[in-house]
């Protein structure tokens, strides 16, 4: 009663006025309409680029991103993958070379303006498992959803060692969406 | 009482009673083995009746029928001993000592398998009860139980006492009393935390050079206020209006406060530095110690070993041990064990001779074993003495010369230090028999190279007929490093204080060049010269002009001077290992952080020694280069072995690799699914059964996919009936064999026959 009072007073009667017609039903329909099921389908993606490729890893493994630093050179190793070490707040972590990994350094070669330098050093991280890698582009989180995921162009779909599980089209850039099974699994054969 | 548990969070009820059965053993065998020489301490056995009890009730909690009799059974025993009713004789107390044993196996079963002790295990405790009511009633005297009422409220009490704080906390003899409630951390925790402490402690010698380079700037100010003093002089000379005169004493003015504000300001610097230093090396020092724990956790199980390894032997002796309470680092106390129990066993089976003939020989029969600790100029000493028959170094010598290692003439000038040191030899073994317990030629070297692991050092003094005694010398602490900065191809390595016998600067003109090897002369020693990045494979080494920094490294009795590029500076390092992913990197032992925070490595000074001996015996480093190359032209056929199975997968590639195949190994299907699509084989060797994706589903799906289709698939298994048989090769398998093949040709032969021979 109280509260009608209140509304009396007030000068227009705003939060009396009556429900416009058809608004209950409205909202009823709204909220009795099932949750969108699609939750499950919908990831979100750490888009990076490697000179002239973009890429994409799960944002659950992606740990940090920091400013690009100098790795130290580990003695003997004839690999191009492993960089070296690199200090990440005060741990030592191995550096690794992803786009010689990934063959998109060769592919690089021929673009015009492949002498962009890498700019940022990316961690990922699975378990105790942390490697860090440099990129040229980080750009940071984006949602997708996996329907939207297209298949692999034909020339990557032969190749045997294909890291790409489908292509992403973002900002007019074809992204290659990453299995990272398949790339924690060669990093730790890589590495020894 | 429920409740009181429940505030041990995260630790069930099990967890609780395997922590007490963890606690009392050390107590029960401990205390065994001194009953043995004072059957009838009263103490002893209070502390035995006490501890069994405690078990009892521990095990009736959590319902272990099993732990429960056994426990009941010495529980009796003690008691009747307690009473007079029987003396605890070596038989008696050996069948306590398996009682222990049952315990501890009980405990130590998993949460699955503790059925088995209720049902197929009950009958191995239905003996040892048994047994145990032998030596009672061989005593004559009944075994009268406590009241049970009477038990069970103590049950309640010692049930509190031992959930609330610390089960050894039951003072026994052998057992460190620590007066402290202990919290359960995990290594891990512990690990990160001294990293971050080694990280303050090595950022808070920042600011002492900080603090000088501002001293500098006060240097200025008062060179400034000296100009500033004859330019005053100067305007009353030549501008006698004061206007200027005034103008530059109130800079001076000025100065002289900034100059005064300055100081002030350095003071409370300085006192900051030092505030943060103290504390940070606290905090260090207190990380340090949390990783810390007193000798006696590792030595707690050798009384009980010497005694039953004695008795085995037939001989008497008597373990004692000195400054159980000294500290020891987690990581060191783990390393230390295996030595200290190859030099104990090495005591009982060399040293210590047996009764009569130590009767004969005037000594006490019973042989003396001491195991003395103590910290002393900030390393560890650990000292392992025996009052046996010592070495006989007229035998050390006759081996020697027996082995080939030296001419007579060289033995016979040997002297007794190094005489001993041969006994570190791998394979140099002073024994004839191989015995169960030592001489089968892996010994001392062993102790030696475990030490060596933990940075160490070992020594062997002697006098035959009287006495060993081995010396062992160790850090307090394998986290923090002193070492001395080089640059190494412009990258900052780290070479051990303790490794390095001088560093120098050599001028380029007295380093002389004989058959293509440098080498220059130091204190009349020609001395060899390498550059340390032509041994670490750097390329571009770029030899240095002018003066050549060198530093001169030491060990297996030769000297190397390795040429840097620049020595940096000498500090204590914080180290870190290297990710264990990336194997052993040759030359590298760990990493670290320098002030500025970019990353160095550590030298592992006997691997880098050994690559220099390889490089000098093998020639150039260059024609083993080319050597290299010549043999990695010729690639070697590639096999993939999945199974799950370490053993059987590191014996696959020992049969493969000695017949010159390349080997990879997968742990199991989903592993080497995996690998399949990211390497290049030629064929593939699994196991059926494996976790996560057996061999079947595998070989399916290699047999599927349109680019390994026509990869070779062999099935490897225990499995030998037809219809598994005829399951692996419908699934696409190209051969099926038994594990029964490793044994004969068979295994080689069929890999042949699928893929040929290693290099086609």
């Amino acid at each position: 009663m109280t509260y009608q009072s209140s509304g009396r007073t007030h000068r227009d009667g705003l939060l009396d006025r009556p429900i416009p017609p058809g608004q209950c039903d409205e909202y009823a329909r709204l909220v009795a309409q099932p949750e969108q099921t699609d939750s499950k389908e919908r990831q979100s993606l750490f888009i990076f680029s490697l000179n002239t490729e973009w890429f994409g890893l799960p944002a659950g493994i992606v740990e940090e991103v920091v400013d690009d630093r100098m790795p130290h050179s580990l003695p003997h190793r004839r690999d191009t993958i492993v960089k070296g070490i690199v200090n990440i707040r005060g741990q030592l972590v191995v550096c690794v070379s992803l786009s010689e990994m990934l063959g998109s350094a060769a592919a690089a070669r021929v673009m015009p303006d492949a002498g962009i330098s890498a700019s940022r050093l990316l961690v990922i991280r699975r378990e105790h498992f942390r490697v860090a890698f440099a990129v040229t582009v980080a750009h940071g989180v984006e949602p997708y959803d996996t329907a939207s995921l297209l298949a692999v162009p034909s020339t990557l779909a032969a190749a045997s060692r294909k890291f790409t599980r489908g292509m992403l089209d973002w900002n007019g850039h074809a992204v290659g969406c990453l299995n990272e099974d398949l790339l924690f699994h060669a990093l730790e054969r890589g590495l020894s | 009482m429920n409740k009181d548990y429940s505030d041990l969070s995260g630790l069930s009820m099990l967890d609780l009673f395997r922590a007490e059965v963890e606690g009392q053993l050390p107590i029960l065998n401990n205390s065994l083995v001194e009953l043995e020489k004072d059957p009838r301490s009263p103490q002893l056995l209070e502390s035995l009746m006490r501890s069994a009890h405690s078990l009892k009730g521990a095990a009736r909690i959590v319902n272990i029928g099993a732990a429960v009799d056994t426990a009941h059974a010495m529980e009796d025993c003690f008691v009747a001993a307690q009473k007079g009713g029987m003396v605890f004789n070596a038989g008696a107390i050996d069948i306590m000592l398996r009682g222990v044993d049952l315990l501890a196996r009980i405990a130590g079963a998993a949460e699955a398998e503790l059925a088995f002790w209720d049902g197929a295990g009950r009958e191995e405790i239905g003996r040892f009860v048994a047994e145990c009511g032998k030596p009672i009633t061989d005593a004559s005297a009944a075994p009268s139980a406590r009241p049970p009422d009477a038990a069970e409220s103590q049950l309640a009490e010692n049930l509190n006492l031992s959930a609330a704080t610390r089960p050894e906390k039951t003072q026994a003899p052998g057992t460190v009393e620590t007066g402290d409630s202990v919290l359960r951390v995990t290594a891990e925790n512990l690990t990160r935390l001294l990293g971050f402490a080694g990280e303050s402690l090595v950022a808070s010698r920042w600011l002492p050079p900080f603090v000088r380079s501002l001293a500098r700037l006060k240097q200025t100010h008062i060179e400034t206020e000296r100009l500033l003093e004859r330019a005053s002089n100067l305007a009353a000379e030549f501008a006698p209006d004061n206007r200027l005169k005034e103008v530059i004493a109130q800079v001076r003015a000025k100065v002289a406060h900034t100059r005064e504000f300055l100081a002030a300001r350095l003071v409370d610097l300085d006192q900051f530095d030092r505030m943060t230093a103290n504390l940070s090396h606290r905090i260090y020092g207190e990380a340090l110690s949390c990783r810390m724990r007193p000798l006696a956790d590792c030595a707690k199980i050798f009384p009980r070993m010497v005694r039953d390894l004695s008795r085995a032997l037939g001989k008497e002796a008597r373990l004692e041990i000195v400054g159980e309470t000294t500290e020891v680092d987690r990581d060191i106390l783990e390393k230390l064990e295996a030595p200290l129990n190859h030099l104990l066993r090495n005591a009982l089976d060399h040293g210590i001779e047996p009764p009569e003939e130590r009767r004969l020989l005037g000594k006490n029969p019973c042989g003396a074993i001491r195991i003395e600790a103590e910290h002393r100029a900030g390393m560890l000493i650990i000292s392992v003495y025996d009052d046996g028959r010592g070495i006989d170094l007229e035998m050390v010598r006759n081996r020697i010369i027996a082995r080939g290692l030296a001419n007579g003439e060289t033995a016979g000038k040997l002297r007794e230090s190094e005489l001993l040191e041969f006994l570190f030899l791998p394979g140099f073994s002073m024994r004839d028999r191989v015995t169960e317990l030592s001489g089968r030629g892996v010994g001392l070297d062993v102790v030696q190279n475990l030490i060596r692991e933990a940075r160490g050092s070992s020594r062997i003094f002697s006098r035959a007929g009287c006495y060993t005694k081995v010396h062992l010398t160790l850090p307090l602490s394998l986290s923090v490093l002193r070492s001395l900065i080089v640059e190494i191809a412009g990258e900052a390595y780290a070479i051990p204080l303790a490794r390095i016998r001088r560093v120098l600067k050599m001028p380029v003109n007295k380093v002389e060049s004989t058959e293509g090897r440098q080498h220059f002369l130091f204190n009349n020693e020609h001395i060899g010269l390498v550059v340390a990045a032509q041994v670490l494979e750097i390329e571009d080494a770029v030899i240095p002009s002018g003066e050549i920094p060198v530093v001169l490294l030491e060990g297996n009795g030769r000297c190397y001077g390795v040429a840097v590029d620049r020595f940096c500076a000498e500090r204590e390092l914080v180290v870190h290992p290297l990710d264990p992913r990336l194997g052993k990197v040759p030359n590298i032992s760990a990493a670290s952080l320098q002030l500025d925070g970019s990353p160095l490595l550590i030298i592992d000074v006997d691997d880098f020694m050994q690559t220099i001996e390889n490089l000098v015996t093998t020639g150039r480093m260059r024609s083993v280069r080319a050597g290299e190359t010549d043999e990695k032209s010729r690639i070697a056929k590639k096999v993939l072995v999945v199974d799950d199975s370490l053993t059987v997968r590191e014996l696959q590639r020992k049969l493969l690799e000695s017949n010159g195949y390349a080997v990879d190994a997968a742990v199991d299907g989903m592993d080497g699914w995996n690998a399949v699509r990211l390497g290049q084989y030629n064929l593939i060797v699994t196991d059926i059964d494996m976790p996560r994706m057996d061999g079947i589903e595998l070989t399916t799906m290699v047999k599927k996919d349109i680019r390994l289709h026509n990869l070779p698939v062999m099935v490897v298994s225990y499995k030998d009936r037809e219809e598994d048989r005829l399951r692996g090769l419908a699934a696409g398998a190209d051969y099926y064999l038994t594990k029964a093949s490793f044994h004969d040709e068979t295994y080689i032969s069929s890999v042949k026959d699928l893929i040929g021979e290693p290099y086609s």
